[in-house]
């Protein structure tokens, strides 16, 4: 890619990164004019696994990555949603170029470009038009989950003859352009474009090919395959009967589970296992392969449970079925018969009868992930719990609280967190929040910070009962039955899996619909999540838009304007 | 379930019923109708041969560390100082070789570890002290025997301290493991499958304690290795499974006094690496096992083995392993040969030598892959935490 080529990118890029840290507030949603919902489109940065899952399926597993992604934010209790509000910081734009060149010189390599360039130029020291535009139009598409305009390829055909001109290497000029494609906005951000829809004068619709993303990104958390982007080149997406064939083949396949995945990793959180750390003078079987294996075992627990046995999805609270490595089960002391000479085996597990664990809640992925490094902590469970599973808002503590009391487990007149907690709630300034977190977070202080069961603390007995939205209960089992039974959960996770798709927290309307139609549909199929997903995956509200708000429209210009300016100058 | 309740038993509930399986299928005669047998599992984290080092048990001095040790053998060897100091260089790299090759068979240069007897016997310095590990294997008290000072028994017959326990790399005290045999040990147990022990027939009273009686104690190679936890030490509360191979399965009665188990005599047998020992075999093998409350367990092995492969097991590590431990070879070889005390050949030549190993052990789950149910299902015991 020439200077002039890759400056044009980087200039695109960084504009729409600005517009996209506005977070397309031109579009925002509401009730349309007949009351049919319709939210917001959005313009959302690929996730690292998201980047990674493209790559591969376009370039095949041996091509791998150089660089490292920027952080994602959360935002109403998602990445998904805070990948709306993310842009591109100028370390970032370097990393992604460093990607971008490193995959492209791979792909056209020696090594690869039999196999991943369907043609052979007719020199390899020159340009070759109908070769470029053949490699770039077909890898164009894939990665801009849409086929490129005229003059998009024109301009990467050109780019690429340029450099090849330059460098009288036809895979060098192309492998550059290819460069170009993989550090441009339409690849890095998912853009959605609406459109009038015919069926209803006056409202708007997401495109076909936006359309075919969403339900991509939303079932397989990949870019859409070229089947997918088929039905869209030939509208069958905006049929009911094409969509429902789409999404049909898009559950049946295995690659439905890389999705549900990504939505739980999401929603649970688990973002937060790449900071997390444990004392492991006190905890010496807290290990990085145990860090790995407790993700694995609740990702192992849903997927399981909620797609394999098609369950309840309020049984993941309570269910006594899950899966152990040998690392785990010393963690929870169980006796496990593993396969021999395997590797780290996995094994189906049923806790028995009676047993102190059961559902995700004991399990070491939720109790250690909200711990302190060296103690656990009944607060931020009690908040996670309320925030994760249940979508309910904890406030944050008031800037001077004096924490001493709860964090010094050796006070010997303070032997139990509940002890503990008790003394630090007569504050006045701490009662208020302590008193929806506390009684959840102590039901699971019979797990120590690495999920290892106990029954006393400084010799104290653990008093493991408490009360949830004025249900109470006696330990954490009762706990688990608890949660199954409010109704917060399964709104919780309605509400989360539709914001995981769309991109957005629901507006009013949207919300509604939520909890009239989708919510009852979701109970009626008995709280089967393939259910909530295809509910959601085949409705109308899940791809329409509202109109463009002009005001907020000119703001962009503006800012483009402004953006565009900047660069030139600077030029 | 009630938290209050005993959290071993409480939490293992569904499986206390394994647990009488257990019971049943290795301690049958022990467990009577209705007896609340426990089960325990253990895997082996360290086993190396026991020291308990006295101040004045090497009245003249310990044996020379590698460098002396070296250089008297280079001028055995007829080397001149010029010769010596060459070799001295960059040392000990330019010494393995001539060191190996120091042996004199027929007039010509043999390998001395292969044929330690090519060297004169260079008298190594061996142990005179009186305390040490172990058992009374042959009844008596004669002037080579220990005091235990653990249980004060008199007679206790560890020949294996004696011949090593002037080396510095084999002495210890005071609970410390002996330098070389815990590296040994430490060095093979991620490759080796773990030693597994079961202690099965365990009656608590009413207050939680471990009571006097019949048990029955079970040691097994298991078929996979121990797994280290984030400190270096093998993790605790790992599922194991016990090898059925005949040569690795030993079960023996056992008499359970104040938490502290000690075997019958018996003949042990278990497949190590050959780092440092191939096979074991114990003859009139006694074990000595206390069960501590936090789940861990810790004693005393002693019996009568075979001197050559200990030897041997020296020996495979040829001049580095002399000149990196200051051992001397064929000197062990002699002194194995002049202190072992049981089990003479036609000729007279004692070929067992007595010993005393340490065992310690973090608590495990067994499963015998052939019996019908899961034989071994708890874990540490808090007994505080059931009062």
């Amino acid at each position: 890619m020439t200077g002039t080529n890759r400056g044009g990118y980087l200039r695109r890029l960084a504009l729409c990164g600005a517009v996209a840290a506005f977070g397309f507030v031109g579009l925002a949603g509401g009730a349309k004019a007949d009351g049919t919902p319709a939210g917001q489109v959005a313009m959302r940065r690929l996730t690292q696994e998201q980047y990674k899952q493209i790559v591969n399926d376009i370039f095949g597993p041996t091509v791998t990555l150089g660089g490292r992604f920027e952080p994602d934010m959360r935002d109403a209790g998602l990445l998904a949603v805070g990948a709306a509000q993310v842009s591109v910081t100028a370390a970032g734009l370097e990393q992604y170029d460093l990607m971008a060149r490193s995959i492209a010189s791979q792909v056209v390599d020696p090594q690869h470009r039999a196999l991943l360039i369907p043609c052979k130029p007719a020199s390899d020291t020159a340009p070759d038009d109908a070769c470029a535009k053949a490699f770039l139009s077909k890898v164009g598409r894939l990665l801009y989950r849409r086929p490129l305009s005229q003059h998009e390829l024109d301009d990467q055909v050109a780019a690429a003859n340029e450099a090849t001109a330059k460098t009288n290497d036809f895979y060098n000029g192309l492998g550059l352009s290819l460069a170009g494609l993989l550090e441009a906005p339409q690849f890095l951000f998912r853009q959605e474009t609406v459109e009038p829809d015919p069926n209803h004068a006056g409202e708007y619709r997401l495109d076909a090919y936006s359309k075919a993303s969403r339900l991509s990104f939303f079932l397989w958390n990949a870019a859409p395959d070229p089947e997918l982007l088929a039905a869209a080149e030939k509208g069958e997406l905006n049929t009911d009967s094409g969509l429902k064939k789409q999404v049909d083949r898009l559950m049946a396949s295995p690659r439905l589970e890389t999705g549900v995945r990504a939505f739980f990793i999401d929603m649970l959180s688990f973002d937060g296992f790449s900071t997390l750390a444990k004392d492991t003078t006190l905890y010496p079987k807290f290990t990085s392969q145990v860090l790995r294996d407790a993700q694995e075992q609740t990702m192992r627990t849903i997927v399981d449970h909620l797609l394999v046995q098609q369950g309840d999805y309020r049984d993941l609270f309570t269910t006594r079925k899950t899966f152990m490595t040998p690392l785990l089960a010393s963690i929870y002391k169980v006796q496990v018969a593993f396969p021999e000479g395997v590797l780290n085996p996995w094994v189906a597990y049923e806790y028995p009868e009676g047993a102190p664990q059961a559902g995700i809640l004991t399990e070491a992925s939720f109790v250690g992930l909200h711990s302190q490094p060296g103690r656990s902590s009944a607060t931020v469970r009690g908040k996670a719990l309320r925030e994760v599973l249940l979508c309910q808002k904890v406030p944050d503590p008031p800037g001077n609280v004096n924490f001493n009391l709860v964090q010094d487990t050796n006070n010997p007149n303070y032997k139990t967190a509940r002890q503990r907690l008790e003394a630090h709630r007569t504050a006045a300034t701490c009662a208020g929040c302590h008193k929806i977190m506390d009684p959840v977070g102590l039901a699971l202080e019979n797990f120590d910070t690495i999920g290892g069961f106990r029954t006393t603390e400084n010799g104290a007995p653990i008093d493991a009962s408490g009360e949830i939205d004025g249900v109470k209960f006696a330990d954490v089992i009762g706990l688990g039955k608890a949660v199954h039974d409010n109704p917060a959960a399964t709104a919780c996770i309605v509400n989360r899996v539709y914001e995981f798709g769309a991109g957005h927290k629901p507006n009013k309307s949207e919300s509604e619909w939520m909890t009239k139609t989708l919510a009852a549909d979701f109970s009626s199929s008995g709280y089967k999540f393939p259910s909530l997903l295809r509910g959601i995956a085949t409705s109308d509200v899940f791809f329409r838009a509202m109109p463009p708000q002009t005001g907020a429209l000119e703001t962009h210009t503006k800012l483009a304007s402004d953006v565009n300016g900047n660069q030139e100058v600077q030029k | 379930m009630g938290h209050s309740d005993l959290p071993g038993a409480a939490r293992r509930g569904g499986a206390r019923g394994m647990a009488f399986g257990a019971a049943a299928l290795l301690a049958a005669g022990f467990a009577g109708p209705g007896a609340k047998a426990e089960t325990r599992g253990y895997a082996v984290s360290w086993f190396y041969m026991a020291a308990e080092s006295q101040n004045d048990d090497c009245p003249q001095g310990t044996n020379p560390l590698s460098e002396e040790m070296a250089t008297k053998i280079l001028k055995g060897m007829g080397k001149s100082d010029d010769e010596i100091k060459a070799l001295f260089k960059d040392y000990p790299a330019n010494m393995y070789g001539p060191m190996y090759m120091r042996g004199r068979i027929n007039g010509k240069p043999a390998n001395v570890y292969i044929n330690p007897t090519s060297v004169p016997d260079p008298n190594i310095k061996t142990a005179q002290g009186h305390v040490e590990y172990g058992f009374n294997l042959d009844g008596k008290d004669g002037p080579n025997d220990f005091v235990d000072p653990q249980t004060k028994q008199t007679g206790v017959d560890d020949m294996l301290y004696r011949a090593l326990g002037c080396f510095i790399t084999q002495r210890a005290s005071a609970g410390q493991r002996p330098t070389y045999p815990a590296i040994q040990w430490d060095m093979t147990r991620d490759q080796m499958p773990a030693w597994i022990v079961e202690v099965s027939g365990i009656e608590r009273d009413a207050n939680g304690k471990i009571k006097d009686g019949d048990v029955k104690l079970g040691i097994f190679r298991a078929t996979g290795p121990v797994t280290r936890n984030a400190a270096g030490d093998p993790q605790s509360d790992m599922s194991f499974t016990a090898d059925t191979n005949p040569r690795t399965q030993n079960i023996v009665h056992a008499t359970m006094h104040d938490g502290t188990l000690t075997t019958d005599p018996f003949e042990f047998n278990m497949i190590q690496d050959p780092f440092a020992v191939t096979e074991y075999h114990f003859k009139k093998t006694q074990i000595r096992l206390t069960l501590n409350d936090d789940g861990t367990a810790k004693g005393v092995l002693g019996g009568y083995q075979p001197w050559l492969p200990i030897y041997e097991g020296f020996a495979l590590g040829g001049s580095v392993n002399e000149l990196n431990l200051s051992i001397d070879a064929p000197g062990i070889y002699y002194a194995f040969k002049r202190l072992a005390d049981a089990y003479p050949d036609a000729s007279g030549q004692n070929q067992y030598i007595s010993s005393s190993y340490i065992i310690e052990a973090v608590p495990a789950f067994i499963t015998h892959p052939n019996a019908d149910k899961t034989s071994m299902v708890v874990g540490p015991v808090k007994l505080a935490a059931a009062h």
